[in-house]
């Protein structure tokens, strides 16, 4: 009876040492795979950013003179040119995450690329109607946050 | 009840082992199988990123040059 109460203690030790074990090793969140989704949410963003741009051009294309209520093609173009730089850095900073050894230093685009997110907010400054800003700048804050969460990830 | 006997103890703590042994071949097999799925997971939705990046970027080329 002892034999068999003590084999039952040692199944339940067995058994939270397994449990410790799973929970601090098993269900822990991969440092690879939160990159990941921080790519996703950036790349996304992005995508969302420049439909954004691209449907209140359709809408709002000024067909005369440029008055404060439309987007005139030059301003359309200047966007679309930071745009293009920050997507190629989304792109690359997407690229190394798939290479990433989660034992390596933070892929390096990630810095390049909170500078053209940045780059873009300035020229979302100026040029605009007002309402069109307003929704602009908040899909681009999504993006911003995203890439200063994993920067902030990396420096805790 | 008679008392256990010191073989009957040894085979005891064996298959204590054994249980011991089994459930951490189990985790082990399952925690690798998981990670390769999480990974192989991971990788397929940034390979598909990367081609929606392609598409975008020449959108926006296009854009920038009165397109």
């Amino acid at each position: 009876m002892k034999a068999l109460r003590q084999a039952a203690y040692a199944l339940v030790i067995a058994a939270c040492i397994a449990g410790a074990f799973l929970g601090s090793q098993g269900c822990a969140t991969n440092p690879r795979h939160q990159l990941a989704v921080a790519s996703q949410t950036v790349g996304y963003s992005l995508f969302a950013l420049q439909d954004a741009e691209d449907a209140a051009y359709i809408a709002r294309r000024c067909t005369g003179a440029t008055t404060a209520a439309c987007i005139s093609p030059e301003k359309h173009q200047a966007f679309n040119a930071k745009l293009v730089v920050a997507l190629e850095l989304g792109k690359a900073f997407n690229q190394a995450v798939r290479t990433w050894d989660h034992s390596g230093p933070l892929p390096e685009q990630l810095g390049q690329l909170k500078a053209a997110v940045f780059a873009l907010v300035t020229e979302l400054s100026a040029g605009y109607p007002q309402d069109v800003q307003v929704q602009l700048l908040a899909t681009l804050t999504a993006t911003y946050d995203a890439i200063l969460a994993v920067l902030a990830a990396a420096a805790s | 009840m008679p008392k256990m006997t010191p073989l009957e103890a040894l085979q005891w703590s064996q298959v204590v082992m054994q249980l011991i042994t089994i459930g951490a071949t189990t985790f082990a097999t399952i925690k690798q199988a998981t990670s390769d799925a999480g990974w192989a997971e991971d990788d397929a939705r940034l390979l598909a990123l990367d081609a929606e990046y392609d598409r975008r970027i020449a959108r926006a080329k296009a854009a920038a040059q009165g397109g």
